[in-house]
């Protein structure tokens, strides 16, 4: 096939021009639980919605022996009980018949020719160039392991004219630096940063995509959003969840790498960020990762005074008797890991200076709640009578991701009546009654950025370097401190000491 | 939480409808006050068609989109001035309760029918974007264009099968600053993406951008002035309709004419020396091949062309906001008659 164009007046300004080009995904893993619950209902919910190419081919890589048709028939299954649309028939024919099974162990060499020749079959009767999106839904063991191979069956680069490689892989990209590190190195070794794709689900919520539309979109906040009218920010990501069917998982990560690592520091940087000069994949990072360097550095000192860790202790949640973590299935006894962490961190930089920003996180928490809370400084004057304003609080910005997505707005208002008093208010907007549209899966959003090749809500090499650098100074401080791990009882709002964290600069914690 | 439907018909005058409506609301709700979620305005002018269950119709938009609808149904022949009104309204509980959607049925009687933009522009909400969906016919010119672009800011309407006779009205609605959208236009987005798709593959662009002789064959006289309208404008071309089946565009290789020869299923075709591409449509199904010079196809591309029911072209619309691309076709589209 000749090259392709490099710009097509017909292209631009039309509605769909993310729709993708035919291109053949290959999901390593395809017999798991996150193929089955997320990656197979999003591609079949964004056939629904006309996103997908035609022709689309998927072929599914796993270690089990299923045959093709088995495994299209696991795949109905999973859309039958985890697709957000109900399942037709006649259009599961249609992607289902590009549907491939290829069994075969990660590390066997022989699987990657089998798979090349799968795929250039699939070209052939197709009349397509090399485009594949690898998507790995493995254990992060695997991960080296499969670039490897593809790498060594030359699947890892196309100088055909329209063609692409990428790969997708999912967290946790390592568990600190030096993992993380060596874990890019491997990468790298086989593709380049821009063919790599590490998705954070949480970039993919469309409240979160917000984030950069509120701050961007509107030109009432920017001029705000700074060390002059700010005077604190805090992030909750709180959960009334245990650790469920994770526990073997979560006793080796824990909030801080399950978390603040990933979703918080994501929030974190978006709110943070300075204004990018596009919104391209690189520039909107290049802010974020800014934002992610400019945080002030913990010595284990103010990792003693600045960060809180705790366990969720037996209690009630929604009026039911919980274990505590200690006692959950797969977690030992003895264990020092985290359910709960709450930190305060400042980011050296003109836009923030001496801005604190307060992030909790935790597991059995009151109540399940993500939220951004933008506390503005008081009136420099206050002119009313003390009398008339005795409780007046200041203005808070909040930002709710989940459950019930909105932003809300307090302000002081007059009391109805002779003397002047003022109560604050709330100017709310919810998402669900501005917008009647179910907003598509998180999944959804970011494998149709993959395939039409745009990274910007992706994580960067140098992000995720970034983020695990903070978070390797606060593990390693932890694991100089001796002494028990504060405890909290389940359907709380963590312990005593994260109230201190806060208390000592004179503030709070919002309730969601 | 809670959904509940508050409905209300009455006979009544347009005042009356005015100072009656927010109380017959607040009674509905135990005197509370809602919160109005709606984002837009939304008219149906439907006089003259055929009857339908307007209200389901405004049910079924309401529930993408929460919105007040208006169904705008003049009748000069019936007594009046009058109003026959059914008003139902979408409510989510809790306290206070949230007004989600609304849809009033305005049979607007007599002198009313007339004026009736005049009786409709008080309940149109300020500040909110306000579209009105023009079915049917277009209106007799003159028309108060003027008037009716203080309420509502969009005019959708449907030019299939009658592009001619709504040329004066879209020019004069586009004099006054209105925004215009047409179904039509949003059906052909299947076309445009093929030609698009098409137009990345060097050799089929070179076709499009460089053609000896472009045919269009088929029965729809809107595809040929819109497709033509869109590629002249895309590629900043010179457009002259120099008769009805013929359109010539000033490009940089000279003069290119476009003819049109009526039949029954649409296809384009553009032809070069070494190349033929060409582009037609079966049943739900549109294609395009690229054929070189022997006869032998390069290439070829496939895409689905959506049936473009009226309903769901509006809540597309609605979902994707006014093309831009439609405004710079219809400068072309329209010619002489926006001066």
């Amino acid at each position: 096939m000749p090259p392709v164009t490099e710009t097509n007046p017909l292209r631009k300004g039309l509605a769909d021009s993310r729709r993708p080009q035919p291109f053949t995904m290959v999901i390593f893993g395809a017999a798991g639980d996150l193929a089955h619950r997320k990656l197979f209902p999003a591609l079949y919910n964004l056939l629904v919605d006309h996103w997908l190419p035609q022709p689309f081919q998927v072929v599914g890589v796993a270690r089990a022996a299923f045959t093709e048709q088995a495994f299209r028939q696991e795949v109905r299954d999973a859309l039958t009980s985890f697709s957000r649309r109900p399942l037709d028939s006649a259009l599961f024919d249609t992607f289902s018949q590009g549907i491939h099974y290829l069994p075969t162990d990660f590390s066997d060499p022989g699987g990657y020719q089998a798979l090349k020749t799968l795929l250039e079959t699939i070209n052939q009767e197709h009349e397509l160039p090399p485009r594949y999106l690898f998507y790995l839904a493995t254990p992060p063991a695997m991960y080296p392991v499969i670039a490897a191979n593809l790498g060594k069956a030359g699947l890892n680069e196309t100088r055909q004219a329209g063609g692409w490689i990428r790969i997708i892989i999912e967290k946790p990209f390592g568990h600190d630096l030096e993992s993380a590190t060596g874990l890019n190195r491997d990468l790298h070794g086989v593709f380049d940063e821009s063919q790599i794709y590490r998705i954070d689900h949480y970039l993919g919520k469309e409240t979160v995509q917000n984030i950069l539309v509120f701050r961007f979109a509107n030109g009432i906040f920017e001029p705000l959003w700074n060390r002059q009218y700010i005077d604190h920010v805090q992030i909750t990501v709180a959960e009334s969840l245990g650790v469920g069917g994770r526990g073997s998982y979560y006793d080796q990560a824990g909030a801080l790498r399950d978390i603040i690592q990933n979703h918080m520091l994501q929030l974190l940087s978006l709110i943070g960020m300075e204004p990018p000069v596009s919104f391209e994949a690189d520039a909107v990072r290049d802010e974020k990762v800014k934002v992610l360097r400019a945080i002030r550095p913990l010595t284990t000192r103010d990792v003693a005074n600045f960060s809180v860790r705790a366990q969720y202790d037996a209690g009630f949640i929604d009026g039911a008797a919980v274990p505590g973590f200690l006692d959950e299935p797969d977690i030992s006894s003895d264990s020092r890991t985290e359910t709960f962490v709450a930190m305060r961190l400042l980011i050296d930089n003109w836009r923030w200076a001496g801005v604190p920003f307060y992030l909790r996180t935790g597991k059995r928490l009151a109540r399940r709640a993500t939220e951004i809370a933008i506390q503005f400084k008081t009136a420099p004057h206050r002119f009313f009578s003390q009398t008339a304003t005795p409780e007046l609080e200041p203005n808070l910005l909040i930002l709710k991701i989940q459950p019930d997505e909105g932003i809300s707005l307090r302000f002081g208002a007059k009391v109805p009546g002779p003397e002047i008093r003022i109560r604050t208010v709330n100017m709310e907007f919810l998402y669900g009654t501005s917008f009647a549209d179910a907003p598509p899966e998180a999944y959804e959003r970011l494998l149709l950025d993959a395939m039409v090749g745009d990274s910007t809500l992706f994580t960067r090499r140098d992000e995720v370097e970034a983020a695990w650098t903070l978070v390797t100074s606060i593990l390693q401080g932890w694991s100089r401190a001796r002494g028990p791990i504060p405890a909290y009882e389940s359907g709380s709002w963590g312990p005593k000491e994260a109230e201190a964290l806060v208390l000592q600069d004179g503030f709070q914690w919002h309730r969601p | 939480m809670d959904n509940r439907t508050i409905e209300w018909r009455a006979q009544v005058s347009g005042p009356d409808l005015l100072r009656t409506l927010p109380a017959i609301i607040r009674n509905e709700l135990a005197g509370h006050d809602p919160i109005i979620a709606t984002v837009l305005t939304l008219g149906l002018y439907v006089a003259g068609i055929p009857p339908e269950d307007w209200t389901q119709l405004a049910a079924r938009m309401a529930g993408a989109h929460p919105a007040r609808i208006l169904i705008i149904n003049p009748d000069r022949k019936a007594d009046g001035p009058g109003i026959a009104v059914h008003y139902t309204a979408s409510v989510r509980g809790g306290e206070p309760p949230v007004l989600f959607s609304e849809c009033l049925d305005l049979h607007l009687e007599g002198s009313l029918a007339t004026y009736w933009i005049d009786m409709v522009q008080p309940l149109i909400h300020s500040d909110l974007p306000s579209y009105l969906w023009w079915r049917g016919e277009p209106p007799h010119e003159p028309f108060r264009w003027d008037l009716l672009r203080t309420g509502f800011t969009h005019l959708i309407i449907d030019s299939h099968g009658q592009w001619e006779s709504w040329r004066p009205s879209l020019a004069a609605a586009h004099r006054e600053g209105m925004a215009i959208d047409d179904l039509e236009w949003l059906r052909l987005a299947a076309w445009r993406r093929l030609w698009a798709d098409a137009a990345d593959h060097p050799d089929a662009s070179h076709c499009l951008f460089h053609a000896e002789r472009i045919t269009f064959e088929g029965p729809s006289e809107t595809m040929f002035l819109m497709m033509s309208a869109w590629l002249a404008s895309r590629l900043g071309w010179g457009w002259i309709r120099s008769e009805p089946r013929v359109i010539t565009l000033a490009n940089p290789d000279g003069l290119a004419a476009i003819n049109w020869h009526p039949a029954p299923s649409s296809r384009w075709i553009f032809d070069t020396a070494r190349f033929r591409l060409t582009m037609s449509s079966l049943a739900e199904r549109i294609s395009a091949t690229l054929e070189n010079a022997q006869g032998a196809a390069v290439a070829r591309w496939t895409g689905e062309q959506p049936a473009g029911e009226p309903l769901a072209l509006v809540l597309r619309l609605l979902n994707l906001g006014h093309d831009a691309l439609y405004d710079e076709s219809l400068k072309s589209l329209l010619g002489d008659d926006e001066e």
